[in-house]
């Protein structure tokens, strides 16, 4: 059979049986769109979040009581610098606030900004603060989500924290952090530590915890030993753990996404179901005739084959492309809410775009494969049938 | 037809993604700013008060309901 002639029989039918195959790759796009857009956020989120995990201190203490995490002795802080390899020990004030009125809270962070990095850091983040007028004052930087709460509740320039004691702190904010750093800062609230200590109504010799940093990584293990020789009521949180927690998130161990994947596998299921059924009417018929016609199983497979190439790769392109604009470029409105909760601030994330080639493959597979099965296996099996009885 | 949109879409994409790259690179200079002065790289969930919010925070039940169990959604997020 001349190539030219096969596939112009190959167009023909395609554009003959246009509804049919339009149904069918409206169904396999929706598919591929949904995945695609769940594993594009997963990864954007976790390289982002990986990135960010240089930063981290390498170790985090804090004090265990009862099987919770209770106020740290500062005094550690004296007992972790002198182990060996152990630098940049720094103590961390931070916890959430919760504003009553609207049951919302936010992240509230205390840090030293008369440390050299920590002041030059503030400066990168914001070229228009006057850091001394910052100092000052008490003063704070918010997040676009805590910023928008504190306009749409009329609180323009100062906020008025409610203290343990029952008094009240007015703050200043100096200034909104930018929008791309939502995913790290939505609820966010940086101001220096001894504020955030009176907020908090911390005393002088608490902090919330310590971190540190050992930079010899073959030390690790060993600090960690030392640590808990020192401290027995100890907790130690290090980036390693951090790091695996990331590496894990969303992925199909997590609930949610298993149920994501069981609706897109049930899908196939009944399309496959589609397929069987409505190869024993017309379908059935016009592999009959090319048979008798004199038309060899091979050619018939071959035409079926193609013809599938065609819905499965247009289905799987036009399914990516219109995730990847749904994520990276409108910023997945609504599924966004899944990842990263609404119970609390409004949070809108830019996602920076990751595409992993390799899941995109997987996906490919995960859908080509069972799709390919669901139309040559029934296709074959009329085929080696008699024409005359595939006619019928 | 469909081959000629199938095309375009993909060149269109592929050129957004090399555009976003430099893009990026400046987002994540202010987010490292950010990162070095805090010292802490947890995701900003929206989560409801009485739910963890961070990696290192045990969860708490909520007070208005002490006899329901609450639902994590850290747990949907990190494989446990």
């Amino acid at each position: 059979m001349r190539n030219s002639a096969f596939l112009s029989f190959l167009t023909l039918l395609l554009f003959k049986q246009k509804s049919k195959h339009i149904g069918a790759i409206l169904i396999s796009i929706i598919i591929i769109f949904l995945l695609s857009s769940v594993l594009f956020i997963s990864s954007s989120l976790q390289e982002s979040l990986q990135e960010s995990l240089k930063q981290q201190p390498d170790f985090v203490v804090s004090r265990f009581e009862a099987g919770r995490a209770v106020n740290t002795p500062i005094e550690w802080m004296d007992k972790i610098i002198e182990i060996d390899g152990v630098t940049s020990v720094t103590p961390r004030i931070y916890g959430r606030y919760f504003y009553a009125a609207n049951q919302e809270s936010f992240l509230l962070i205390g840090v030293d900004f008369f440390d050299e990095q920590s002041s030059k850091a503030l400066k990168e983040l914001s070229s228009t603060l006057d850091l001394k007028s910052f100092l000052e004052t008490p003063s704070m930087l918010v997040g676009q989500g805590v910023g928008e709460f504190m306009q749409n509740h009329y609180y323009r320039d100062t906020f008025s924290f409610k203290l343990p004691n029952g008094t009240f702190k007015k703050v200043t904010i100096a200034t909104v952090l930018p929008s791309s750093t939502n995913l790290i800062a939505n609820d966010m609230i940086v101001m220096p530590i001894e504020l955030a200590r009176e907020i908090f109504g911390l005393a002088d010799e608490v902090v919330t915890d310590i971190a540190f940093n050992v930079p010899n990584d073959a030390e690790w293990d060993n600090i960690l030993a030392k640590i808990h020789l020192l401290f027995y009521d100890v907790r130690v949180i290090d980036k390693r753990e951090v790091s695996k927690a990331y590496r894990t998130l969303y992925n199909y161990k997590g609930g949610l996404f298993l149920i994501l994947y069981l609706v897109t596998i049930i899908t196939f299921m009944l399309i496959l179901y589609q397929r069987y059924s409505m190869v024993y009417s017309a379908e059935k018929r016009e592999i009959g005739i090319l048979r008798a016609i004199g038309w060899s199983i091979k050619d018939i497979l071959k035409l079926k084959f193609y013809e599938t190439l065609i819905v499965v790769v247009s289905s799987f392109v036009l399914g990516v492309v219109l995730a990847y604009t749904y994520v990276f470029i409108l910023d997945a409105p609504l599924l966004q809410n899944i990842f990263l909760g609404s119970a609390n601030l409004a949070n809108s994330v830019e996602f920076i775009p990751t595409v992993k080639f390799g899941t995109l493959g997987s996906i490919f597979l995960f859908f080509a494969v069972p799709f390919f099965a669901a139309v040559l296996i029934p296709v074959w099996k009329i085929a080696v049938t008699p024409p005359k009885e595939a006619m019928l | 037809m469909l081959f000629s949109l199938l095309m375009i879409s993909v060149v269109v994409v592929g050129l957004h993604y090399i555009y976003s790259f430099s893009e990026t690179q400046r987002e994540l200079e202010y987010t490292d700013s950010l990162l070095s002065l805090r010292g802490m790289s947890e995701p900003s969930l929206s989560v409801a008060y009485y739910e963890s919010r961070l990696l290192t925070e045990k969860h708490s039940d909520n007070p208005s309901y002490p006899s329901m169990q609450t639902i994590d959604k850290r747990e949907y997020i990190y494989a446990k």
